[in-house]
């Protein structure tokens, strides 16, 4: 009852904390907005260029910012639910590098076409993640069962020769070098309203289908021979969740690309102040990630002056201690 | 109720090892079936194979005439609990919170527990004797209290058949006894069909009414305990001498020890 309690009040503490970030992604930046011009804007009163830097610059970076940290998060504490392996997270199963290779293939041979609003190297993004995870899921699979190692290892093995591939062409055509270095650390720079309007109603989706599986992800910890006779069949909902969080991951890479450790801390911080319930794990990893990110976000816009800081870096070097910090800690909370 | 017939089963894991080798017994609703034998005989292959996590090669596992490969994840989960071999699982949740997950069978996807699976889930937990550790985080149990905290997610399943997987190795005697007991009652009271592997043939003898003692992969004998549990299919299937001792109406089964 108590940890009920717990999780309603952590609920509450990040819808506060979104509702703040939302306001400092607003306000802060190179060209100043304040409080009462942004009220001002809500009336419809305010100067056009505010207007223009407020609707087609900060809130559509802002949604995206914060759903793709929701769907990364999301996708990060269901696989290490379903693989009961605490380091588990879309990037270890190949979505970022096979991204990666997809985002690399287009910029090299600059493909320069639009579908739907997408630019070929978001599309190349979401196919090389899918891609990925694909030839790692078919490796994994022995007599149609997949084991949590074998999935685990291969995803290691296909990552190692994706990013090979992506070296190989970064040496070959050394004049993208830049392009690619910088797809790859990730950044939310290039958000717009097409991007919005594709990709946050599939990330949003899949989380919320994600959240369907939390008794089943609950009951998978217990091992799959009591899974069984507790009503859950572990391959079904294993390559469900798989085909789930795929699809919200390659999302969030192919708008944003690379950005690491969201799905892997933001799901552990709140695994040890809200327990290890997927009902209650889920639907705060979505706002907990959404927060971190969105944070991370306006730290790399502002940081510096007339400079952009990739938010992958953000991530990194606050997510980096922090998970060294858990790693001293000791295994039995992680 | 239901009954268990095992009809001419033979499973490997390897092509040239059979790890059971045509093995047909009918277990009755209401029988305790204790499967014994030495290590590597096939007794947890027997009870996969029966719960359907393992298909035999050649034979069928019948539930009251279904094939148990015919039953959907959740019928599964309604007819038959499992109370497995002691497992780790270092997240922090409540006895409870694990307990009720033996209603899930029960529970359609997008619904949650009521308060009649909450009244169901207490109940087992005072059966198991578990009722005082429902608050409590499961990585503070004892391998005692944890067994009965399984034995009780078992029994909120409310299905007409349980399995146990050695469920007191690693128990201190009390604890043995007060298991054993528990699922004895299930089966005569309740007429709940119970199988069990077991190591202890002193806990075979005394709580099951019926043994399959197996040799490497083969049925050696399948009956009444007291006429399977002799010292001569013992010696025969353990290799090993064995003393029966009768005290004041006890039976204990004894290796004789080589000193």
């Amino acid at each position: 009852m108590q940890k009920q309690a717990n999780g309603s009040g952590i609920f509450t503490i990040l819808t506060l904390m979104g509702v703040g970030t939302f306001l400092a992604a607003f306000l802060l930046g190179s060209s100043g907005v304040s409080i009462n011009e942004l009220l001002l804007m809500m009336k419809g009163e305010a100067k056009e260029s505010i207007s223009i830097i407020f609707f087609s610059l900060r809130l559509p970076r802002a949604i995206l910012a914060f759903v793709s940290g929701g769907a990364l998060s999301v996708a990060g504490v269901c696989l290490q639910g379903m693989f009961k392996n605490p380091m588990a997270d879309s990037y270890v199963v190949g979505v970022s590098s096979g991204a990666a290779l997809g985002a690399t293939i287009a910029l090299t041979f600059g493909f320069a076409f639009e579908f739907l609003g997408f630019g070929s190297i978001t599309i190349f993004a979401f196919i090389g993640a899918l891609g990925a995870i694909f030839i790692v899921y078919s490796l994994a699979k022995v007599n149609g069962k997949v084991s949590t190692f074998s999935l685990l290892l291969s995803g290691v093995a296909i990552s190692a020769l994706t990013s090979a591939l992506v070296y190989c062409m970064m040496i070959i055509f050394r004049d993208k070098m830049e392009h690619i270095v910088m797809w790859t650390m990730g950044s939310f720079s290039a958000s717009s309203w097409d991007k919005v309007v594709v990709s946050v109603p599939i990330m949003t989706v899949a989380s919320v289908f994600c959240m369907l599986y939390a008794r089943d992800l609950n009951i998978l910890l217990q091992g799959d021979e009591a899974a069984r006779h507790l009503g859950v069949n572990p391959a079904v909902i294993r390559r469900n969740l798989l085909i789930l969080t795929t699809v919200a991951a390659a999302s969030a890479v192919s708008v944003s690309g690379i950005i690491g450790f969201v799905g892997l801390i933001v799901p552990h911080i709140l695994r040890i102040i809200s327990g290890p319930d997927h009902r209650r794990l889920i639907p705060l990893s979505f706002l907990g990630g959404g927060v971190f990110l969105l944070m991370a976000d306006t730290i790399a816009r502002t940081a510096l002056k007339n400079q952009e800081m990739p938010v992958g870096v953000i991530t990194a070097l606050v997510g980096v201690p922090f998970f060294l910090y858990l790693l001293r800690k000791g295994r039995k909370t992680v | 109720m239901m009954d268990i017939s095992i009809k001419n089963v033979s499973f490997s894991y390897t092509p040239d090892v059979k790890a059971l080798d045509d093995v047909s017994i009918k277990i009755k609703a209401g029988d305790f079936c204790g499967i014994i034998g030495p290590n590597g005989s096939g007794k947890t292959t027997m009870l996969k194979c029966i719960s359907g996590y393992h298909k035999p090669q050649i034979g069928d596992i019948l539930l009251s005439g279904k094939n148990v490969h015919s039953f959907s994840t959740k019928e599964i989960a309604r007819t038959m609990a499992l109370v497995q071999q002691h497992f780790a699982l270092e997240y922090d949740f409540t006895v409870m919170e694990i307990v009720l997950t033996g209603r899930n069978p029960h529970i359609k996807r997008l619904q949650s527990e009521t308060s009649n699976d909450y009244d169901i889930a207490n109940e087992a937990l005072k059966r198991a004797q578990v009722y005082h550790l429902k608050d409590r985080q499961i990585t503070t149990l004892s391998g005692g209290e944890w067994q009965r905290m399984i034995l009780a997610r078992a029994l909120c399943q409310q299905a007409s058949i349980m399995l146990l997987d050695e469920p007191v190795t690693g128990l201190d005697i009390k604890h043995q006894v007060s298991l054993m007991s528990t699922a004895k009652r299930l089966a005569t009271e309740e007429e709940i069909s119970v199988v069990c592997v077991l190591h202890d043939l002193n806990l075979a003898y005394n709580y099951c009414n019926k043994i399959a003692l197996l040799k490497s992969g083969k049925l050696f004998k399948f009956g009444n305990s007291k006429e399977v549990l002799t010292t001569e299919n013992l010696e025969y299937v353990y290799e090993t001498k064995i003393n029966i001792i009768e005290n004041n109406g006890e039976t204990f089964i004894l290796p004789v020890y080589n000193k």
